[in-house]
């Protein structure tokens, strides 16, 4: 326990800097465990409270401003590539999109507390053209409720903390590999997951080179456009002969929809 | 999703893909000003 605790207060803002910074980078180590463990050296007058949420909050908005221009740079394509890592990459863009559309700026509050919008929100403010001020002010309000969270966690629950930090001093070396034996578990669990799932998506999806094919031998589906408002005043182009259809109007225009065709719908 | 239609399906990597194979994309302002014309 002593050891770990005298570790975290040597390089306890700098632990805790860089897991903020990873984490919101897009690295999957996930840095609430950490501040909730700062909050409990806090709670116990080991570290500078102030000086913790300073660290974390720099850290976390600083991460989230290089998404922010790597959104405003790439545009509405940093999103595609974001949501390459999800299950369902079209219903990743489409799901966020349709999120901000719907929240705009003030979703940045609660962004850090859903998986996935978490880091495709800073990237996509970018990319919708929002001044950097009112995202550093929605971003750093976010920021302070998602760390302050954790850090609180910690400082109310500071005891319970530290008997979990002793048992892991008592395993000793043991610790680490149980720990990282469990990480390897949940990374392969995810791992297969993805790919069961990929292969299910797969046999169901059409790919650009059939489309084309059929489109050239003139058996042509009925291509749909469901892309939402933002995404088409960024990019008016479309597949030539897609319907537009916005998520609004589907219980609408479904029914005009020829039932003997193919449909083929596309997002961004 | 296919109840009452033949097939639906997702078209795979989306309008980005379809560009970047190099297929033509029409832009809907100027096929709106043909229509109005």
């Amino acid at each position: 326990m002593e050891q770990i605790v005298a570790h975290l207060i040597q390089y306890g803002l700098l632990v805790v800097f860089a897991n903020v910074f990873l984490e919101q980078i897009g690295v999957p180590i996930p840095a609430l465990p950490t501040l909730v463990v700062a909050g409990a050296l806090a709670a116990r007058g080991r570290m500078d409270p102030m000086a913790l949420l300073a660290v974390a909050l720099a850290a976390s908005v600083l991460a989230d401003t290089i998404w922010y221009y790597i959104g405003r740079w790439q545009g509405h394509r940093v999103l595609r590539t974001v949501c390459k890592l999800s299950l369902s990459p079209d219903s990743c863009v489409r799901g966020t999109e349709d999120l901000f559309e719907r929240a705009g700026m003030p979703s940045l509050l609660y962004a850090k507390f859903i998986p996935g919008y978490n880091t495709i929100a800073p990237p996509l403010a970018g990319a919708m053209d929002k001044t950097l001020g009112s995202f550093v002010f929605w971003d750093s309000l976010g920021s302070l409720l998602w760390i302050g969270s954790g850090v609180v966690v910690g400082f109310l629950f500071h005891r319970a903390v530290g008997r979990a930090l002793h048992y892991l001093e008592t395993l000793g070396y043991w610790a680490g590999g149980v720990l990282a034996m469990g990480l390897a578990l949940v990374v392969l669990a995810k791992w297969w997951q993805r790919k069961r799932v990929s292969k299910l998506l797969k046999l169901a999806r059409i790919s650009v080179a059939e489309l084309k094919e059929m489109m050239t031998e003139g058996q042509a589906p009925v291509i749909v456009d469901v892309r939402n408002r933002s995404a088409h005043l960024h990019d008016p182009r479309r597949i030539p002969g897609a319907l537009r259809v916005t998520v609004d109007e589907i219980g609408e225009k479904l029914g005009h929809l020829p039932r003997d065709r193919e449909i083929v719908v596309y997002c961004t | 999703m296919e109840k009452g239609f033949t097939r639906v399906r997702p078209l795979e990597g989306g309008l980005d893909a379809w560009i970047e194979a190099g297929h033509f994309a029409e832009d809907e302002t100027i096929v709106a000003i043909r229509k109005r014309r």
